[in-house]
């Protein structure tokens, strides 16, 4: 019993850490289609750590947190979106996503437990900020409408992939794993603002 | 489960089969039903709403689902029957003819605003939905009969809508969990957010760079200026 629920916990742990040997997040050129803006928040290790943490950080908190941070970001991000597509000046992208990162690992590693809608706030201030990286690519890409709907899946299954994890890490140890993986992203988000 | 029961799922199944071989042949092999199949389904935006619509039916009461989908399948063909007269009202307008270019996006969120309601209100707005999908989807399809008028495309593209309102509503309607609503109101953002992209992506359309005068290097190039952020 306590075997199995090791391997879970261990597997959900090498899901959550592979993307960080990704490639470096360089969007050149034209991008793709489908593929191209699926592979955009999968292969940048900074959107995959920030979406991730959102499903974990939803979880971790329960209820309708589950699943309010995951339907919030996407829709914040598209707004983030139009604004990046529409050329409307927003300075520090970079740094915000870094931010988020940063800020989402923390609340996990201190199972940061706030009213509901503080969480939602900072999701959608932290949306709009990776929304925008996106938006601001898609016009270029070879086939917008494939790009748009590559990059919302990809980004609603690294949530959903974040949920399961929150889940699979919320029991062992008294929530130790779950904590040290936001400790872990919050590394991560030190190593985005200083990089 | 009785064999009765499981005809619904064994249906979609077969037909889920049928469509994957037909988007697996060349488009010249196809016949001109199987590239009006072929068409909805690569019309991400609108084979997208039709899925959502068919999701938000799948959690309503029978009738309601029940007229939802005659309401859809009526749609279709009003939409193939008033092509040509919405067609020449958009030629009397020059330029009008680019708002084409939003009916998908439109019946992306519109689709997610089905799912995204609440319980006592999808009863009215899923199948309130179904008639501009509809017809978004029959308008669509006729709009992009390379056949002009011969009936095969557009019945093979009515097929396709078809399968994908009934594929989620058959499978999903036995489901009874609440993960089903989660996962509804989790689709229902992401369709109006793929919606409220596309159209900024068609609003906002790339312009192709102007060719490069002399001396113009750099950052004074437009390319160089709509260089994509990260």
């Amino acid at each position: 019993m306590h075997r199995g629920r090791w391997i879970r916990s261990s597997v959900a742990l090498l899901a959550a850490l592979w993307p960080l040997g990704a490639a470096a997040h360089v969007a050149g050129g034209i991008a793709g289609g489908f593929g191209g803006g699926f592979s955009h928040p999968l292969t940048g290790p900074d959107h995959f750590l920030a979406m991730l943490a959102v499903g974990i950080w939803g979880a971790q908190m329960g209820g309708r947190s589950v699943w309010t941070l995951p339907v919030a970001f996407p829709l914040i991000m598209a707004m983030g979106g139009v604004a990046g597509m529409a050329g409307l000046p927003l300075p520090g992208v970079e740094t915000g996503i870094a931010v988020s990162v940063l800020v989402l690992g923390l609340a996990i590693a201190a199972v940061w437990r706030p009213a509901e809608p503080i969480p939602l706030v900072l999701i959608a201030v932290f949306a709009v900020f990776h929304g925008y990286a996106h938006g601001a690519e898609l016009p270029a890409a070879a086939d917008p409408a494939a790009y748009a709907v590559g990059f919302v899946v990809a980004t609603g299954l690294i949530h959903i992939l974040g949920i399961l994890i929150g889940i699979a890490l919320n029991k062992p140890l008294q929530g130790g794993l779950a904590r040290g993986l936001g400790g872990l992203i919050a590394a991560g988000g030190i190593y985005f603002l200083i990089a | 489960m009785t064999i009765r029961g499981r005809i619904p799922a064994v249906c979609v199944f077969a037909g889920g089969v049928a469509l994957a071989v037909i988007l697996l042949l060349p488009a010249a092999v196809r016949w001109p039903i199987g590239n009006g199949a072929a068409f909805v389904v690569s019309t991400y935006a609108e084979a997208l709403a039709i899925a959502g619509l068919g999701v938000a039916l799948s959690r309503l009461p029978r009738r309601p689902a029940v007229a939802g989908v005659l309401i859809f399948v009526a749609g279709v063909l009003v939409g193939w029957a008033v092509k040509d007269r919405i067609l020449s009202a958009l030629v009397q307008r020059p330029g009008s003819f680019e708002y084409t270019g939003f009916i998908g996006p439109l019946a992306c969120i519109l689709s997610g605003f089905a799912l995204a309601v609440p319980e006592r209100h999808r009863s009215v707005a899923a199948p309130a939905v179904a008639v501009p999908a509809g017809i978004a989807i029959g308008f669509v399809a006729a709009l992009n009969d390379p056949s002009l008028g011969e009936s095969q495309f557009f019945t093979g593209a009515a097929m396709a809508a078809f399968w994908l309102l009934l594929a989620p509503l058959a499978l999903l309607r036995p489901v009874g969990a609440a993960y089903v609503a989660i996962g509804g109101r989790i689709l229902a953002s992401w369709l109006i957010a793929i919606g409220l992209m596309l159209g900024a992506a068609k609003t906002f359309r790339h312009q192709p760079p102007a060719p490069a005068a002399f001396g113009v290097s750099g950052p004074h190039n437009p390319a160089v200026l709509r260089a994509p952020v990260d």
